[in-house]
């Protein structure tokens, strides 16, 4: 529908153009139409190190650029008008904080279209670092201030969710929302460590796991110990299972069906389930020898989790897969 | 050109069959070496000492397990496919009469690839058959259109590695633009695209062995037909043989047995090229491999033990965890390159029948009156350069633009404008840059299928900035631009110092060029998945060939460029004119021909630098647009050259401006979509050229 609705205005523009030659779909802009706004400016300092001013105060309209981000909005009850990829956040990120409105579409995470944004005004424009490239950010820095989140560092995971919470919230102007948000992260996590506790899991080897499956051939994408969601279920009292340190920023690393060999045998093997998504343990790896044979398996330590619910999401989405830890572990 | 069984003084029969088992020796201990050692490696803690003791009947259940359902898989992957792309190289090349035939330089793989892949998208989950079933179908269609178009009486082997790397480029352009616009249904089709050996237990493999086992003993048992067919087409009909059909059924089983290997573990490039050249060259020595019957079965054991070695390299070489990521096909892909670039070494000077020199060109209309046609095509580049700036997202008029122009527009008209205009002008310049950067290398090479995407330099300018990308904390534009011209350069001194030289002809340098860029696509690729998914996603989206964020300043590189080569080409067009023909005509009358190549080889290595780095690789312009220049107005530079500019950028500027709205406020690469419009208009092309003959 949009697209047509855009082959015709573009149709409708050369036609126009052939005919009357010009024309403009607005008049002119008379200068000095600016009504001085009275809120004080909010000033932050972002993941690139950089001021980030808002000159009116806290931002009313947001357009987020990566789901963590717009999570966070959503969570702290702001306005987001604009979103890259809509649908990819309700079906990963929308059990956790699900969207409140409807967004407009600003097409795939890598390239958000610049012209949707400029038609949306928003006060603020938030993403991760490197997401999309420099000259485009500078492009969207003239829409509106561009405040750029480094979304996960492996060396202190949770500091990352939490500061970038707070951060965001300033800007928003929803400190005390923030703050108790934050409050019911730290009481969730609480609570449900004393759940784990008396159910005797403390201590119980914990992994989060991603597999991928392309015809004969799989892939596990491991959530190791520096990651988020090992960060929170190490919290709660579990181990972490697999060793590799992973990357730097989220702290994944990759093996194959053979390497799940190095868990423990007492392993709880939590996998990512997704509802557009097939589920690989049952069409791939259910009935593979070296699966089957994994201590874990045999005695059906195997749980699909984190439906809807973005493993390196801000302070919601850790809450709920905190929740869903012990939803799955029946504790 | 490599020997393929010749007249070597005839040598006794005893001392032959000596030889001949000396070969198979040597293979088979060089197979079973790579078995063992295989057997070995792998992310499980599993080494010899423990497969020993499995052995002996002493080893724990679970490595029996581990060896039985993950080790002993992946190398009966890599038996079967090894062995399927060894015969089906070694048919292919029999067939074609051509040493360079191969399912990778006939497009069998990225035909196979584009089908599973269309398969993905419209969301078929299929069996092991049907997979094969699609992948032949893809794979059939790409060997067809190659092999149609560079077969002939007088058609050179090198002819065929053009149109086919040509053809790869334009379809692996369709398959990136189907794993952009669908990344959920496809998310793993990318390292795919590269071939992975590892295997979920033996069950697809054991499935598919069958159809490898039997086309490869048809291959062999009707061997004597491909000896007949190395005598000629008309000695071979003389001796009773039905040469069309049996051309067509050999295709057909070499692509089958291609086809099951990419549906086992994706393209494992190169193979089907390697081992059977390498068998030839053996054969020099050992007569009995000249016959069909036994090349064949050899070249399949010899695929084995190069896809085993490259596995076992790969895997002796990156540690741990990370070695899961990275698809062997990189490794063969490398192999094949340095095999390819060493084997054009030994390209013997010939005259090429593809010389420029040969083509018609010009309309009447077009000869007579360039000028004007040039002022059309100016005009149609207007035409399209302001629709690019007022179709996008939301449609503005000119009055829009006035009032920008003014001062007086909106804050949002203006940001549309100033985000929208100098995309239309990355798109125009780039595409400037490129088809005079093709023009010129196929005047210099005299070889009217290359152009810096063909050579290898457009790959190897992207492996430079993809490098910088990847490694940089910050990428800036600055460096980007630095890496690709570092890489363009590098790659223009490997194409040019390996490829040309005193004896060289064409020939040479297009091999070294395709293996150069071979060797950058798998570098680029080991680059890309080794990465975190936020880097590997904007380096996809970089590779395709995007103007998203284009910015003014960055455009100056190009402006710079253009500027310098419009000075210099326009002092030396009447030269260019006469090197096109041959090298003794432009010498005759003084010309410094090895200074003329390098001058103009390093301006348009220039132009293709700084238009990779402003927007990312976009092929197929500098193929396709000199080409059509020079059909409207003959084939003086001074008028091809400035038309071919026109041409190009009206090409790239459509392009960008269909990428940006078929599936706005998505975006489509403008490469992408040049590829998707350049594919056909280029296969027309290499049609009509052989028509001609």
């Amino acid at each position: 529908m949009k697209r047509t609705a855009v082959w015709t205005t573009g149709a409708i523009a050369i036609a126009a153009l052939t005919l009357t030659g010009c024309g403009a779909t607005e008049a002119p802009v008379e200068a000095g139409d600016d009504d001085g706004a009275a809120a004080e400016a909010i000033t932050i300092v972002d993941g690139r190190g950089e001021e980030v001013t808002l000159p009116d105060g806290p931002a009313q309209t947001v357009v987020a650029l990566e789901w963590n981000q717009a999570e966070s909005v959503v969570t702290l009850g702001g306005e987001l008008v604009g979103l890259s990829d809509v649908d990819g956040y309700t079906s990963w990120v929308g059990e956790a904080a699900p969207l409140p409105n409807e967004p407009t579409d600003l097409g795939v995470r890598t390239e958000p279209s610049i012209e949707a944004v400029s038609e949306l005004e928003p006060d603020l424009i938030i993403g991760s670092l490197r997401s999309i490239p420099e000259e485009a950010m500078e492009q969207m820095e003239r829409i509106a201030p561009v405040a750029l989140f480094t979304g996960a560092d492996a060396a202190d995971p949770l500091d990352v969710v939490r500061s970038d919470f707070e951060t965001i919230a300033t800007l928003l102007g929803a400190e005390e929302r923030g703050a108790e948000v934050l409050a019911e992260f730290d009481e969730t996590l609480e609570a449900n460590a004393a759940r784990i506790e008396d159910a005797g899991l403390v201590g119980t080897p914990f992994v989060f796991a991603s597999p991928y499956a392309d015809g004969a051939n799989v892939t596990v994408r491991m959530h190791g110990p520096r990651s988020a969601t090992q960060a929170v279920a190490t919290e709660m009292g579990l181990t972490a299972a697999w060793e590799d340190d992973g990357d730097d920023g989220y702290g994944l690393s990759n093996t194959d069906l053979e390497g799940l060999t190095a868990l423990p045998d007492e392993t709880e093997f939590f996998y990512w389930d997704n509802a557009d998504e097939e589920d690989v343990v049952k069409t791939s790896l259910a009935g593979s020898a070296v699966w089957e044979s994994l201590a874990f398996v045999e005695d059906g330590r195997v749980h699909p989790a984190s439906l809807g619910i973005w493993a390196y999401g801000g302070p919601a989405s850790m809450a709920a897969w905190s929740d869903d830890i012990v939803r799955a572990l029946g504790a | 050109m490599v020997a393929v069984a010749g007249d070597a003084p005839a040598t006794a029969r005893g001392w032959s069959a000596a030889a001949m088992v000396g070969a198979a020796v040597l293979v088979v201990v060089w197979l079973l070496v790579a078995v063992v050692a295989h057997l070995t490696q792998g992310t499980a803690d599993l080494d010899l000492a423990a497969l020993w003791a499995l052995v002996t009947g002493e080893g724990t259940s679970r490595d029996a397990v581990v060896v039985a359902e993950s080790r002993v898989p992946r190398l009966l992957a890599a038996l079967v496919v090894g062995s399927a792309l060894g015969a089906s190289g070694a048919a292919m090349q029999a067939v074609a009469r051509n040493p360079l035939a191969s399912p990778d330089t006939t497009a069998v793989n990225a035909g196979a690839h584009l089908a599973v892949t269309i398969a993905a998208v419209l969301g078929a989950t299929l069996s092991p058959f049907a997979g094969v079933g699609v992948a032949f179908i893809g794979g059939l269609a790409g060997a067809a259109v190659v092999i149609a178009l560079s077969s002939g009486k007088d058609a050179s082997p090198i002819r065929l590695v053009l149109a086919g790397s040509a053809i790869t480029l334009g379809v692996s352009s369709i398959t990136s633009a189907l794993l952009l616009m669908f990344p959920w249904r496809t998310q793993n089709l990318f390292a795919w695209g590269a071939g992975s050996l590892a295997q979920n237990g033996s069950q697809t493999v054991l499935t598919l062995a069958p159809i490898v086992v039997v086309g490869i003993a048809a291959i062999i048992v009707f061997g004597r037909r491909l000896d007949l067919l190395q005598l000629g087409d008309d000695a071979a009909r003389s001796l009773g043989l039905n040469v069309g059909a049996t051309r067509v059924w050999f295709i057909v089983l070499a692509v089958l047995l291609a086809a099951t290997a990419v549906s086992i573990t994706g393209p494992i490039g190169f193979i089907g090229l390697c081992a059977p050249i390498l068998m030839r060259v053996l054969a020099r020595w050992v007569r009995p491999m000249r016959r069909h019957r036994i090349l064949v079965g050899m070249s399949a054991v010899a695929g084995i033990a190069l896809v085993l070695t490259a596995d076992v390299v790969l895997r002796a070489v990156v540690p741990g965890g990370s070695q899961v990521t990275i698809p062997t096909g990189v490794v063969t892909a490398l192999m094949g390159a340095i095999f390819l670039i060493a084997l054009a070494q030994t390209v013997r000077t010939g005259v090429s029948s593809e010389a420029l020199a040969s083509m018609r060109a010009g309309t009447r209309f077009g000869r007579r009156a360039p000028w004007i046609v040039i002022a059309l095509a100016g005009a149609g580049l207007v035409a399209i350069a302001v629709a690019g700036a007022l179709i996008g997202d939301s449609a503005l008029l000119l009055g829009d633009v006035a009032h920008w122009v003014q001062g007086v527009a909106s804050v949002h008209v203006q940001i549309v404008l100033e985000t929208r205009i100098p995309r239309v002008l990355a798109a125009v310049l780039a595409g400037a840059c490129l088809a005079i950067a093709g023009c010129l290398v196929q005047t210099v090479t005299r070889n009217p299928l290359a152009d810096p995407g063909v050579l290898g330099i457009s790959g190897a300018a992207a492996f430079g900035a993809v490098a910088v990308i990847v490694t940089m904390p910050q990428v800036s534009f600055v460096h980007t631009l630095l890496g690709a011209l570092a890489g363009a350069g590098a790659g223009a001194v490997v194409v040019f110092a390996l490829g040309a030289g005193r004896d060289a002809g064409p020939a040479r340098t297009v091999l070294v060029g395709v293996g150069t860029g071979a060797a950058a696509g798998a570098l680029t690729t080991l680059l890309i998945v080794r990465t975190d998914p936020f880097n590997q996603s904007m380096a996809i989206t970089w590779l395709g060939g995007s103007t998203y964020g284009a910015f003014f300043a960055h455009q100056l590189p190009m402006v710079a460029a253009l500027v310098v080569a419009g000075i210099v080409l326009s002092r030396t067009s009447r030269d260019l004119d006469l090197v096109q023909f041959d090298d003794t005509t432009p010498r005759t009358l003084g010309i410094d021909l090895g200074r003329m190549q390098i001058l103009h080889i390093a301006i348009a290595v220039v132009l293709t630098a700084v238009a990779t780095a402003s927007v990312g690789v976009i092929s197929f312009v500098g193929l396709v647009a000199p080409h059509a220049a020079r059909l409207l107005v003959g084939k003086r530079h001074a008028t091809v050259l400035p038309l071919a500019a026109a041409l190009g950028a009206l090409l790239v500027a459509t392009a960008d401006l269909v990428g940006r709205t078929v599936i706005a406020p998505g975006q489509l690469p403008a490469g992408l979509v040049t590829a998707v419009i350049g594919t056909p208009y280029f296969l027309w092309l290499l049609w009509r050229m052989r028509a001609r003959r």
